[in-house]
């Protein structure tokens, strides 16, 4: 028995966009921190190498 | 250019987010269809998680702020940013899957409930509370500052939680933690309670990732400052 609440209407659409909203915004955080994390270590390793070359 | 500890953390964030899948594929596929709502209460798999991971989130920003003050490591400031970053994703996918919810079953996107008021002053809070952190120079005033918003945001958790019980809402009441036991099927409560555990288990993995950013970063503005002596 499906009645009063959402009764005829189609909830495939809803379910779809709560669940690709869900998964953009978990998914494309944890992308950012590690594009972020491959980045700064680069930084990081280039920054010690020109202190190392410096010293030389 | 990431090191063995990072793809080993990676790993675990993988394994999390495939339980988190499997979590959400039970709930969409296993559990029966809901007697009033028909097929689109479905949403309250990703919806209810990720509410009680924001609150969650709150939590560890009240204890993390009191450390703060109490002992002004910078590992603790770190940790308050990252989980004030996390918390704010969680509440902004609880608010918009609300609002998704809320179009089919109440026929609005949005409307000024008390529920859904209280939690978008959380986004809010969460927001200023970046804001507030970037805005400053670091050092003991913005570590006070910010710990003293991040006590205050996490008072907003009980009265989100209170609020419908606390005033008239279009927002159903509690059905979960009430008088009397969950007025749910056991499947659908089961795959509910899963669901926040492992949200919750996701969203630690998600700070513990954000704060050894923040280290980092910290790590390489200090270098560079060295650099320029």
């Amino acid at each position: 028995m499906e009645s009063a609440f959402g009764a005829g209407t189609d909830p495939l659409p809803y379910i779809i966009a709560a669940f690709g909203i869900s998964v953009l915004l978990m998914a494309g955080y944890t992308f950012a921190v590690y594009k972020a994390r491959g980045k700064i270590r680069r930084l990081i390793s280039a920054m010690s190498e020109d202190q190392k070359n410096l010293n030389t | 250019m990431l090191d063995a500890k990072d793809k080993k953390s990676l790993y675990i964030g993988i394994l999390l987010a495939i339980l988190v899948f499997v979590q959400w594929s039970v709930g969409m596929f296993l559990a029966p269809v809901d007697a009033m709502q028909g097929q689109v209460y479905r949403i309250i798999f990703l919806h209810v998680p990720a509410a009680f991971t924001a609150f969650f989130s709150a939590f560890m920003l009240f204890i993390y702020s009191i450390l703060a003050l109490k002992s002004k490591k910078d590992s603790y400031q770190q940790m308050c940013k990252a989980t004030a970053e996390v918390g704010l994703i969680f509440t902004a996918i609880t608010l918009l899957t609300g609002s998704i919810w809320g179009r089919p079953t109440w026929g609005v996107w949005w409307t000024w409930d008390a529920r859904l008021t209280t939690t978008l002053l959380l986004a809010i809070l969460y927001a200023g509370y970046l804001l507030l952190y970037s805005s400053l120079e670091p050092g003991p005033g913005r570590t006070k500052a910010c710990a003293i918003l991040g006590i205050l945001i996490s008072a907003d958790v009980p009265v989100i939680y209170q609020s419908v019980n606390w005033w008239r809402t279009l927002h159903q009441p509690q059905s979960m933690l009430r008088k009397g036991g969950a007025t749910m099927d056991p499947l659908i409560l089961w795959t509910v309670v899963a669901g926040i555990l492992i949200l919750i288990l996701f969203s630690i993995w998600l700070i513990v990732q954000r704060k050894t950013n923040i280290a980092l970063q910290d790590e390489l503005e200090t270098k560079s400052f060295q650099q320029i002596k």
